[in-house]
């Protein structure tokens, strides 16, 4: 709101530097020619002429907005502007006209007041040059105005693929996670070397995987999974018959893309609901089907369910962390996702995300930003 | 006293973390490991059964964590206790705000056998089962910062049971013991009324009166009584008149 104010303000300042400067230029020419004129009419004058231009401003910025003169729209666009303008320019004309026969005072006393046809008659060419240079300014901000939209846009996922990152390091490096794991390998190496080996080069896989600087928002399910195997297979160790995990995921979606590190915090949101908050044994499943031109994913543990998460009312993903997760795909697919969580039948939570279903291949002619 | 073995009982939730103090265990022929506990109420009930000396206690565990046990333990015959923690601030703090002795994972077994003499050397200065000056000003801070342990301990005879603090409807005062109203079942525990308001969660429990504390969520219908009195009807059926004294909490708790 206050940027718009200092837009507008920015514009009416500009309106009228010109009418002045047109103002200061009128005058230095008449006094040359020694004509008498009341500089402060002609000052009224000139800022009429000029503010009856700066009227159509906001018109023009309204038409730029939907018809830009753009690849996609200047076959609409350029006409339209065209009409457009010779309207605004007539108009501009009766408005002026008017206001020099009946409110303006006369700045010559000398000459008739002329008609608007005939000002129109000289001024057209004139005047519609001007009303083209407007278009021009406006299309400048509205494409810079675009350009930063895209440019934030980017950034913010960006930030947020950074985020997830940061997400997933952090449940990795997790004091818990980190230093209980080197413990089960310090307990290990006094009974199975090649176990502790096995859990040492899982954990470092896990590590360096998630360091990986790649910038690209997806990976394949397979990818992502083989990620979450090198998590599960640690906890497993550590937790061994208290965790039994069940994985469903049929051939024909595995070459699906899906936002990465996007399965890591839904799991461990199981996992934390599931098992680490009872006593006993948990199961956590994960499934992935395709669905209508959709991919459906979903990890179910056999926690106390929606019942568990407090205050979070059906349905929403916030307030158990999944907040980034379910910001992260509005930015990637818009209205095409959804994450709901829900009651597992019989008892446990499900957290349920749908993804538009894309292949590698496919996504390689759109999608992308 | 030497000949005699001391009793040794391990709690970790992870397996892979109670076969290491058991390794390490095994090489002592004074301690003798009575038994291995994978969660805190597990932990609660093998040390009221083996009454052992000296306790490993792993400090994160789900539902009931190390100072949960802790806190449910007898006072009065409370064992030597060696933390085991993974990570975490506040424990690590308290450790040493109260030097209390803990192992942090991963450990050698060095800083293992360290931590042992120590244990061993605080059970013989023991008179009379006095547990150590540091582990009962731990437990005096815990009172404090961490009030609530979320169950009760109810012994009936030898056995050991828990009731959790989300069951209990409501409580009332019998002489030395409150009566646990939960589930359709009552329970007494040797606590006092303050004792109990003080460790209960004050967004959900209220005192209602000096000898009546509720659970707010069990209330089926209040209905005005008296001079700023009410009269609860809960949802087992009991009918409790709040007191003067303590209806504004209830009234506030109520909006």
């Amino acid at each position: 709101m206050n940027r718009a104010a200092v837009r507008w303000g920015v514009i009416a300042a500009t309106w009228t530097a010109l009418a002045l400067l047109s103002f200061g230029q009128n005058a230095l020419v008449l006094t040359q020619r020694g004509v008498h004129v009341a500089l402060a009419s002609l000052l009224l004058a000139r800022l009429a002429d000029w503010y009856t231009c700066a009227a159509f401003t906001p018109a023009y910025f309204w038409i730029v907005r939907r018809w830009p003169v753009d690849r996609a729209h200047w076959k609409t666009s350029v006409p339209l502007l065209f009409v457009a303008t010779s309207i605004f320019v007539v108009i501009k004309y009766i408005v002026f006209a008017a206001m020099q026969a009946h409110v303006l005072p006369r700045p010559f006393v000398t000459e008739p007041t002329p008609t608007w046809r005939s000002m129109l008659a000289s001024n057209f060419v004139y005047e519609s040059m001007i009303f083209w240079a407007v278009i021009g300014v406006v299309h400048a901000v509205e494409f810079h105005r675009r350009y930063r939209e895209r440019e934030l846009h980017t950034l913010q996922l960006r930030a947020q693929l950074t985020e997830a990152r940061l997400d997933a390091l952090g449940a990795q490096l997790n004091p818990h996670f980190l230093f209980n794991t080197l413990h089960g390998v310090s307990t290990l190496m006094h009974r199975d070397v090649d176990a502790a080996d096995t859990m040492l080069a899982r954990l470092a896989d896990l590590l360096r995987r998630t360091l990986d600087p790649s910038v690209a928002h997806e990976v394949t399910l397979a990818e992502e999974l083989s990620l979450l195997d090198d998590y599960l297979a640690i906890v497993r160790v550590r937790f061994g018959d208290r965790l039994s995990l069940e994985s469903r995921v049929s051939g024909d979606v595995r070459g699906a893309l899906v936002p990465r590190f996007i399965l890591q915090p839904l799991v461990e949101n199981a996992l934390e609901h599931g098992i680490a908050r009872r006593a006993g044994a948990g199961r956590v499943e994960i499934a992935a089907v395709r669905e209508n031109g959709a991919l459906r994913l979903s990890v179910t543990d056999d926690g106390a369910g929606m019942r568990g998460t407090a205050a979070a009312p059906a349905g929403d993903g916030n307030g158990i962390g999944l907040s980034n997760t379910r910001r992260r795909l509005g930015e990637l697919y818009g209205d095409e996702h959804a994450l709901v969580l829900s009651d597992a039948l019989g008892g446990g939570l499900r957290a349920t995300i749908t993804l538009p279903f894309r292949t590698e291949t496919a996504s390689s002619d759109g999608g992308g930003t | 006293m030497t000949d005699a073995r001391w009793r040794v009982i391990v709690v970790d939730d992870e397996p892979l973390a109670r076969e290491r103090l058991r390794t390490l265990l095994a090489s002592h022929e004074e301690f003798e490991l009575v038994a291995e506990c994978g969660d805190g109420e597990e932990a609660v009930v093998a040390i009221h059964r083996h009454a052992p000396d000296l306790v490993f206690l792993d400090v994160q565990m789900p539902e009931v964590d190390g100072f949960g046990v802790l806190r449910m333990l007898d006072e009065s015959r409370l064992p030597e206790v060696v933390f085991v923690t993974a990570f975490d601030a506040y424990a690590l703090r308290a450790f040493d705000v109260n030097a209390v002795d803990y192992l942090l994972k991963p450990f050698d077994r060095a800083r293992f056998e360290r931590a042992l003499a120590r244990a061993s050397d605080a059970l013989r200065a023991r008179t009379n089962g006095e547990p150590s000056a540091q582990l009962a000003s731990l437990l005096a801070q815990l009172r404090t910062d961490r009030g609530r342990a979320g169950r009760f301990v109810v012994r009936s005879g030898s056995k050991l049971h828990f009731v959790r603090e989300d069951d209990v409807d409501w409580i009332d005062a019998q002489g030395n013991y409150v009566r646990l109203h939960a589930q359709g079942r009552e329970h007494l525990v040797r606590e006092t009324m303050a004792g109990v308001e003080a460790r209960l969660d004050a967004s959900r429990f209220v005192r209602v009166h000096r000898s009546a504390i509720v659970n707010i969520e069990r209330i089926v219908s209040l209905e005005p009584y008296f001079h700023g009195e009410y009269v609860l009807t809960m949802k087992d059926g009991a009918k409790l008149t709040s007191s003067r004294t303590y209806s504004g909490r209830l009234r506030e708790l109520l909006g």
